[in-house]
């Protein structure tokens, strides 16, 4: 499948270096049900440059995994767009055209297979094995042989010390092994953007460390990273900017220790103060 | 193929009476088993959990076996081999009553078995607590809570049993499905009689399930707002059973 | 009473000398049922999604189909294609073609409502995951979602198969020659009801038994560690 590989010399002329720009995303749940509606994000812009990390923070129901979820279309942007890699996509589907469909198919393709994510709860498949839960998308969205990419599966495990876990169920695996396994299956599709939406939130306390260091090697490594993450040690030694969110709004942007040291807002103030205390 | 039938739906508005005459006996004969299988499978359910190790496995043979056997099998055996042995000559509408009660006491002390267990043995030994005897506890607080849980699924069995009981009319009890194959033999519209049949059967269906589950939700919301504290046991939703009945 | 039991001589020899016409009869029962079973989990695992799906369009017919189909009893379902469709469309299925007709049509519905819960079940996590890494919506269902909803529906299946094989028992009305006809045709001939209906009441309880009991050993196999 030549049409999804990024092809590297194209990175290099991407306008001003950006990974990724989210421009004026607006998300509404239950649009239409007056009652219930309700209004997640009101116009938010966000951009990474390459090897950058971006931390966004917030209080909860602020709309961060949103944004993640509108970034990798897993839950598409009613209004604003998404430029990946140069790439333009928007929600707006095209429904009844279907040449039209195909090709904005291959465009949701060309983000999912590019962009990787972790979630809170691992979302682990029950029914493989560590290594099949890395080796499947290789091998069912890229096209790689089942040998290939068992062997990039392995490879992947071991880079985050799961070697030895490989064919261990997600049941026998402990909250830190999971996150290491998950991580190492958004890896495996070698990814250009990783996206964390709270990665430790669910770890117990002694595996948070673990799984920080894993990110922030990651990071070290030139990785492209958005980290939505209450964890404001990692945000500031690891964070290259830091975004505040409320309300469906970014409130302030910034240098991450300068943000975090200094915030201006006064809505930063008291969720960094809260936060901290 | 020359499409050249047709259709004569004036000879069902012409046999409304005898099928509404047919309806009553199938009601008359799904109410009827529908409260023996209600008392005789708490009997069954009550015998599987007695303190008393034979009763136990001869209720737990019962309900096993005879879940497992059609409605046919047992209507052939009853109408023919039982009446054969013992001399006695069913009329088939009996044969239908016992043929479907045996069937589902089966059902039903496996209902009312699982909503006993899902009382929790602190009610029990509470009510041993007050010095109430064992039979008194049981019938005046183990029972009315698992009857409470129970009652949706059990209604939900008298929807089987009038899809069932179609089946008593192969030996040639004149109850709505009766009351068809006799009409089609006689008028010779076969699609139309049985399709004002089908539609009958599925209006008397959807009414019960609609009772059935109107039931749950009565029974959740007063339940629910009773004892603090108190776990709400619930089976597990039957609204949709897995199998297409006892046939 | 007593005098009007000892009135009947039980007679075993003409159940017990067509051993393997009751035992090819019940063979008939089964490969109907195991045929029909497979066409309604096919049809039902359709039902099924478009009963999930997002579209009211599909959502809609699908849940009238499942309503619908639930409400006729089997024998009246039976009756109606065999009988009743065959008049009027003018050509006329055979006895055992019905009873499939019927059979998996109705198993579908019930099929439909398993495989449907099956799927609620599985957390949303599981479909975002496979999504996020470019698995597209089919694959999705093959790769995630099924192998999870398979584990899951099996002992309802099995109960779906059960009453698919108790409701294959009424095809002899139709004259299909399953081993309730092979029954009947014993009593007609040597007035061994009885006999003869116990024979086909000891088969199904074995087989049912035997069904069980591979549910069970199937449900062991695939349990996840
Ligand atoms: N599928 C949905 N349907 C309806 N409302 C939703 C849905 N998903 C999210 N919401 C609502 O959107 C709001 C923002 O949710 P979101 O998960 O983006 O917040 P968050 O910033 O990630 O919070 P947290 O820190 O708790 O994870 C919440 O009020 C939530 O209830
Ligand atoms: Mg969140």
């Amino acid at each position: 499948m030549p049409e999804l590989s990024a092809e590297p010399e194209a990175l290099a002329g991407i306008a001003g270096g950006w990974i990724v720009v989210a421009e004026g995303i607006h998300k509404t749940f239950n649009r239409g049900h007056a009652d219930r509606e309700v209004r997640v994000l009101r116009g938010v812009d966000v951009s990474v440059a390459k090897g950058d990390v971006l931390v966004v923070i917030g209080p909860s129901g602020s709309g961060k995994s949103t944004l993640l979820r509108c970034i990798n279309f897993l839950g598409p942007p009613d209004e604003g767009s998404v430029t990946f890699l140069g790439r333009t996509l928007t929600g707006a589907v095209p429904r009844f055209r279907p040449a039209e469909r195909m090709r904005y198919e291959r465009e949701l393709r060309f983000f999912r297979t590019h962009i990787g994510i972790v979630f809170q709860h691992f979302n682990l498949f029950p029914h493989m094995t560590a290594a099949d839960n890395v080796a499947l998308g290789p091998t069912r969205a890229l096209g790689l042989s089942r040998s290939q990419a068992r062997e990039r599966s392995v490879a992947e495990l071991e880079r985050v010390g799961m070697g030895e876990k490989a064919n261990a169920y997600p049941s026998q695996l402990s909250g830190g092994q999971k996150q290491r396994v998950a991580i190492a299956r958004a890896l495996a599709m070698r990814p250009q953007l990783m996206l964390f939406d709270e990665a430790t939130s669910a770890l117990d306390p002694e595996l948070i460390g673990g799984i920080l260091e894993e990110m922030k090697r990651l990071a070290e490594s030139g990785m492209t990273m958005i980290v939505v993450t209450h964890e404001m040690g990692f945000a500031r030694e690891v964070g290259d900017r830091v975004v505040f969110m409320d309300e469906g709004r970014v409130v302030e942007e910034g240098p991450a220790r300068s943000l975090i040291d200094n915030p201006q807002n006064e809505r930063t103030q008291a969720f960094l103060s809260a936060i901290l205390s | 193929m020359t499409f050249a039938y047709v259709f004569q739906w004036e000879i069902v508005s012409e046999s409304a009476g005898a099928l509404a005459h047919g309806l009553r006996l199938t009601l008359e004969l799904s109410a009827l088993a529908f409260a023996l299988s209600l008392v005789l499978g708490l009997a069954v359910a009550v015998a599987r959990l007695a303190p008393f190790r034979p009763l136990n496995v001869l209720a737990y043979v019962y309900t096993q076996v005879f879940r497992a056997l059609s409605l046919y099998i047992y209507v052939l055996f009853i109408y023919f081999g039982i009446a054969a042995i013992f001399g006695i000559n069913f009329g088939p509408f009996a044969a239908g009553v016992v043929a479907l009660t045996l069937l589902n006491t089966a059902y039903m002390a496996e209902i009312y078995r699982a909503a006993l267990l899902s009382i929790e043995p602190g009610q029990r030994e509470a009510a041993l607590a007050l010095g109430l005897p064992h039979s008194r506890s049981f019938a005046s607080v183990i029972f009315p809570q698992a009857f409470r849980t129970a009652l949706p699924s059990l209604v939900n069995q008298l929807v089987d049993i009038v899809k069932d009981s179609s089946v008593v009319a192969v030996i040639g009890l004149l109850d709505l499905m009766g009351t068809t194959i006799d009409l089609v033999n006689n008028r010779h519209a076969p699609f139309e009689l049985y399709t004002a049949t089908a539609v009958t059967y599925v209006a008397l269906i959807l009414v019960l399930s609609a009772l059935a589950a109107l039931l749950e939700r009565r029974l959740a919301r007063h339940v629910s707002g009773g004892s603090a504290g108190g776990r709400v046991a619930r089976l597990p939703r039957r609204r949709f059973a897995d199998h297409p009945g006892g046939a | 009473m007593t005098a009007a039991v000892l009135a009947y001589v039980f007679n075993w020899g003409p159940v017990l000398d067509r051993w393997d016409e009751f035992l090819l009869g019940a063979w008939v029962d089964v490969w109907v049922t195991g045929l029909s079973f497979a066409l309604a989990c096919c049809l039902g695992l359709g039902i099924a999604v478009l009963r999930l799906s997002g579209t009211a369009l599909l959502r809609w017919p699908a849940f009238a189909y499942v309503q619908l189909i639930r409400g006729v009893p089997l024998l009246v379902f039976l009756y109606w294609v065999y009988f009743g469709i065959a008049i009027v469309v003018g050509l006329s299925f055979s006895p055992i073609e019905a009873a499939i007709i019927v059979l998996s049509l109705t198993g579908s519905a019930y099929t439909a409502e398993i495989f449907r819960g099956g799927l609620q079940a599985i957390d949303r996590g599981q479909v975002e995951a496979s999504r996020s890494l470019g698995l597209g919506r089919i694959a999705t269902y093959r790769h995630v979602l099924l192998p999870q909803t398979i584990r899951i529906v099996i002992p309802p299946l099995g109960n779906t198969f059960v009453g698919l094989l108790k409701g294959a028992t009424l095809m002899s009305i139709i004259a299909v020659q399953d081993m309730v006809l092979v029954a009947t045709n014993v009593n007609i001939n040597y007035f061994t009801p009885f006999e003869a209906f116990t024979a086909i009441a000891v088969i199904l309880v074995a087989l049912v038994a035997v069904f069980s009991a591979s549910v069970s050993v199937l449900e062991r196999t695939l349990r996840l560690p």
